[in-house]
């Protein structure tokens, strides 16, 4: 009978995006899930996707200004009139466009409008963020209901993450 | 006809109103046989503990707090009693903040504020000190320690009381000693963030269990064996002679707002938003590093607290590349990179040790928050802080 050979990691890696929202087929999802199981490296990959899919899931849909589909709108009208057009029309054009130039400047300049900074899900702990994490922690320590034993076991696993 | 529907539906809405409150009444009275506790605890060890059911363990007695202590009286004398009482021990510690459960096992004496754990988890040993400062971690194989600071705390008892309730659920032997059960819980809603087994005589909490947003446990402390009342010997809590001490950071003394500013010479921007609950308990100076040696600029630590959990803000000022649009900057990590164009920032997200911290590398700040919320709402408290002009604490500092 012939046997597949198991899947390596990179192969693994390349897919596990979509092995995470569950859109392959099933022999190719019971191939990961047994790969998965046994390697911890890909698991510890499964996982970071899993919660930036969480993380983007939560995000909210922010939803367009009223003016821009009023230039949207305008615009697909323009392209439906017949192509002779008055010079009052091409005034209209004219107009059309600056609103959508003044549109896309707001979004890039106005703070409220900025898109969404890049989010870096990180893997290798920095310096700065070590730091912060034993001080937060040594923190914890003192802090009311803290529990000194099991403060110290996470202290030392992020000694051993780093 | 009219009279025995009437009474049947009586009956009936008799029932639906005593059913549940008699069932509650019934399953903490309910003396566990001795198999029947053990099942439990093994409950309370396995995954059901994570789904966040009755993990407490067997109840034995119906809950009463001791004639005139609230339930928050316990747990201040559970506080004040880890200071006070003299301990020796074994305990037993999971956690399931990583992929893995971590487990070990400590030998814990504590005596007059201090305490010293002698922690093993499979081949590997290390121990932990509190000698009423810092916090000493001791490498056997390199014979060194590692000196965390410490920062004082002040317990904010109302505070607490505002934002919690606590309750004694029951009580449960721990030890071979008799516990109550208290039970902490958000006011906000949701299921329990603490669970606390008090010793009956001494209140020093013997099993400790704490819970994420969705009840589920995230560590579990339990002493397997216990003695009050022993002499400790204070070379417990020293360094043994022939180690060394490397002190990666040195944290300065509580201070306010504007004080800190003058001292770092940046403005410090508290953070615009904050979880409901949240003050302001402090803010220090932080000249960090870290073990490895590389140096990590000078910070600011602003702390906000909720009676019981902390937030923890550090600061510092951005610069060189990290003040530049994100396009010439190369952060290490992975992830989905969307980018932006304009004058744009950064943000990297951690999941580590059980805390979540998020990095906003800001136009002017460099910010980094660590707390046990939600990653939206970390990091809507790390892009606030870019965003208040005004400098002066959002909360009365406490």
């Amino acid at each position: 009978m012939w046997k597949r050979k198991p899947m390596r990691c990179d192969e693994v890696r390349s897919q596990l995006a979509d092995y995470a929202v569950g859109g392959l087929g099933r022999r190719r999802r019971a191939e990961i899930s047994a790969h998965v199981e046994t390697c911890q490296a890909c698991r510890a990959d499964l996982a970071a996707l899993a919660r930036t899919g969480e993380l983007l899931s939560d995000l909210e849909l922010e939803s367009a200004p009223a003016h821009a589909w009023d230039s949207i709108r305008y615009r697909l009208q323009e392209k439906s009139r017949p192509t002779h057009r008055r010079a009052w029309e091409s005034g209209w054009i004219v107009a059309g466009l600056a609103l959508a130039v003044l549109v896309v400047a707001a979004v890039t300049f106005l703070p409220g409008l900025k898109p969404e900074p890049e989010t870096v899900v990180a893997v290798q702990v920095d310096a700065e963020m070590q730091a912060s994490l034993e001080g937060h922690l040594a923190a914890v320590w003192s802090a009311p209901l803290a529990d000194a034993a099991e403060v110290g076991l996470r202290l030392d696993s992020l000694e051993d993450d780093s | 006809m009219r009279r025995v529907g009437f009474t049947v539906a009586l009956l009936l809405a008799g029932v639906v109103w005593a059913g549940p409150s008699a069932w509650a009444t019934h399953r903490q009275r309910d003396v566990p046989s001795r198999r029947g506790r053990a099942r439990e605890g093994a409950r309370a060890r396995g995954p059901a503990a994570r789904q966040g059911g009755r993990a407490g363990g067997a109840f034995v007695v119906a809950p009463a707090p001791p004639a005139g202590q609230s339930a928050w009286d316990l747990v201040w004398k559970s506080e004040a009693a880890a200071k006070r009482v003299s301990v020796r021990g074994r305990v037993r510690i999971t956690t399931y903040t990583g992929p893995e459960p971590g487990r070990a096992t400590a030998e814990v004496w504590a005596a007059g504020g201090k305490l010293r754990l002698n922690y093993e988890s499979g081949q590997r040993q290390w121990s932990l000190i509190d000698d009423g400062h810092d916090l000493l971690q001791l490498r056997p194989e390199s014979r060194r320690a590692v000196v965390l600071p410490r920062p004082a705390l002040v317990t904010d008892k109302p505070l607490a009381e505002r934002n919690y309730v606590a309750r004694v659920t029951g009580s449960a032997p721990v030890a071979d000693r008799i516990t109550q059960v208290v039970e902490i819980t958000p006011r906000s809603g949701g299921p329990p963030a603490w669970r606390l087994w008090l010793d009956g005589e001494t209140a020093f909490a013997l099993r400790r269990e704490r819970y994420n947003t969705r009840g589920e446990v995230t560590t579990s402390t339990a002493y397997v064996s216990v003695q009050f009342g022993e002499k400790v010997p204070p070379a417990t809590f020293s360094l043994p002679s022939g180690w060394t001490k490397v002190e990666p950071g040195r944290v300065g003394a509580r201070q306010s707002v504007k004080a800190l500013s003058a001292e770092v010479g940046f403005a410090i921007r508290p953070p615009r938003h904050l979880p409901p609950g949240y003050v302001l308990q402090g803010g220090y100076s932080r000249h960090q590093g870290d073990r490895r040696g590389a140096s990590v600029p000078a910070a600011v630590e602003l702390r906000y607290t909720d009676g019981l959990r902390l937030l923890s803000v550090f600061e510092r000022e951005a610069k060189g590349e990290e003040a530049r649009p994100y396009r010439e900057q190369a952060e290490e990590g992975r992830g989905k990179q969307r980018r932006g164009g304009g004058k744009t920032t950064s943000l990297t997200l951690l999941d580590r040790a059980g805390e979540k911290a998020v990095r906003y590398l800001g136009n002017s700040l460099a910010v980094v928050v660590v707390g046990e919320l939600a990653e939206a709402e970390l990091i809507r408290v790390a892009k606030s802080v870019e965003q208040n002009r005004d400098t002066r604490p959002s909360d009365r500092r406490r």
